[in-house]
């Protein structure tokens, strides 16, 4: 299993990144998890939009769908006709990017795709990968993802605070990507976000193998993140740049 | 540059967004995906002291979402700045802002504007006149001078006369080229590459620049299409390509 990453910047992208997205592919099959803003771009890096095989978006904050609309229009304007995509999201996600058009185009775009709601807590199949979810706490409600395919196990947690729910869903993962919006907690704002040290934390208690961190804040000191986490983690601690490519269990 | 595809971006591109700049000032004109990560290229994310949508289709607009986010969520929030926005771009963009967390409202970043489509205004030391294309929702086309010097911006247009107008004696157009002949007989929405030259011809432009170009099309057929019909200089537009306007 390979993971690409598109996009690793929260709420809005730094200069060259874009939100949050990430590119999983095995067995010939590519899923996009997340479409920030600036991911469809950064995805055609490593293959035509069209040879996408399916959505999956685990939440419906904009900072993680946004390019769902120009793939749209790319799917629209195709020469030749595409299959519906399959997009698993929870409730609204679609519909909030479809009000971006008329209802004549509207129905144009529910066409091209292949909307499957997700429930956090249920499982479904994507090509070769075994996704099981849970929900975790955010402002909205997101579903973290656990896929399995050949052996290897990748987790996503979306955008999340601090929850056992995390360790649950990663629990001995080969890689878990997870969110790190901050470098200190922000009592203020609730337990929607992790700090990259809560991001080690939970990876320690999951027994990861390795930590990858992403969806962090513009302008963030990536290189504290690393050691934030690294403190409390014995695994390896990556930071997300776009256009990494890893291999899952490596 | 900002983004000059489009509809959508290929591979490494953004969707339409411009930054002009003159001295200490900083406007921008449309929004499209992309743009925001591309602008922090040039500048600081804030030292931006003017926004102008041309119209409200989403390849123009979906990162002004972006970029509130930015404006509202900063530590340090940036003074008001004029947002001017084409007629139904709010009514398009409000279902991006709805969301149960009741934090997003344009006017909390922006001094919002809705302008007619023959507008002017200033923006620090621009000048700004707009004019109604051809397209298939309310559009203006853009002309910007300062201390001289001059820019006009199609945005989404169909050969017209309003845009000939606009951009007379002008010094850099930023033509939309979305087609290329072909023919195939479409409505005068866009122009193909060979009409973006031909109106910098009788509009009397030194040089046009070719945008919105659709991602499957080849550019340097654009190109030459647009200089077989142009005495100027032809270029076509791609991210971050910087360009100097006047003398």
């Amino acid at each position: 299993m390979e993971l690409v990453v598109l996009g690793s910047s929260a709420a809005w992208p730094d200069a060259g990144r874009a939100a949050a997205g990430l590119l999983v592919r095995a067995e010939g099959f590519a899923v996009a998890l997340d479409l920030g803003t600036g991911t469809l771009s950064n995805l055609q890096r490593h293959l035509p939009h069209q040879e996408l095989g399916a959505v999956v978006v685990t939440h419906r904050h904009l900072d993680h769908c946004l390019d769902l609309y120009p793939l749209t229009v790319a799917r629209v304007f195709h020469p030749e006709p595409l299959a519906p995509l399959p997009l698993h999201a929870p409730g609204g996600v679609f519909e909030r990017i479809v009000a971006l058009e008329d209802e004549d185009q509207a129905e144009e775009m529910r066409r091209l795709f292949d909307v499957r709601e997700i429930e956090p807590g249920a499982g479904f199949e994507v090509g070769p990968f075994e996704v099981s979810t849970r929900l975790l706490p955010h402002m909205v409600p997101n579903a973290g993802l656990r896929i399995e395919a050949g052996g290897k196990v990748l987790v996503y947690t979306g955008d999340t605070g601090p929850s056992t729910e995390i360790e649950a869903l990663a629990k001995d993962a080969d890689l878990l990507v997870s969110e790190s919006s901050w470098l200190e907690t922000r009592d203020d704002l609730g337990p929607i976000h992790l700090t990259a040290r809560q991001a080690g934390e939970h990876a320690a208690r999951a027994r990861a193998g390795s930590l990858l961190l992403t969806h962090l804040w513009p302008g963030l000191d990536r290189q504290r993140a690393i050691d934030d986490a690294t403190a409390v983690f014995e695994g390896v601690v990556r930071v997300a740049e776009e256009g990494d490519v890893l291999t899952v269990g490596d | 540059m900002l983004g000059a595809h489009g509809t959508w971006a290929s591979a490494g591109g953004a969707t339409s967004g411009l930054l002009i700049r003159h001295g200490y000032h900083n406007l921008v004109l449309d929004l499209g995906s992309g743009t925001v990560a591309r602008l922090q290229e040039h500048i600081d994310l804030f030292d931006v002291h003017g926004v102008m949508i041309s119209h409200s289709h989403p390849d123009h607009v979906t990162d002004l979402y972006t970029y509130l986010m930015a404006r509202l969520f900063s530590p340090e929030r940036p003074p008001m700045i004029p947002l001017f926005l084409a007629p139904k771009v709010l009514e398009r963009f409000s279902p991006l802002l709805a969301d149960d967390s009741g934090d997003m409202n344009a006017e909390d970043a922006f001094d919002v504007s809705v302008m007619e489509l023959r507008t002017e205004a200033m923006v620090g030391p621009f000048r700004i006149t707009t004019a109604p294309m051809s397209h298939s929702v309310p559009t203006v086309g853009i002309r910007v001078e300062a201390e001289g010097a001059t820019m006009v911006y199609s945005a989404d247009t169909g050969p017209t006369e309003e845009l000939d107008r606009l951009a007379a004696g002008c010094d850099v157009l930023v033509a939309e080229a979305s087609w290329q002949e072909d023919g195939i007989d479409r409505p005068p929405i866009h122009m193909t590459a060979r009409q973006a030259g031909e109106a910098a011809g009788r509009a009397g432009c030194r040089r046009v620049l070719l945008t919105h170009i659709r991602p499957y099309l080849d550019r340097d057929r654009s190109r030459e299409e647009a200089a077989g019909a142009f005495q100027g200089e032809v270029s076509v537009a791609t991210e971050g390509l910087t360009v100097g306007v006047g003398s």
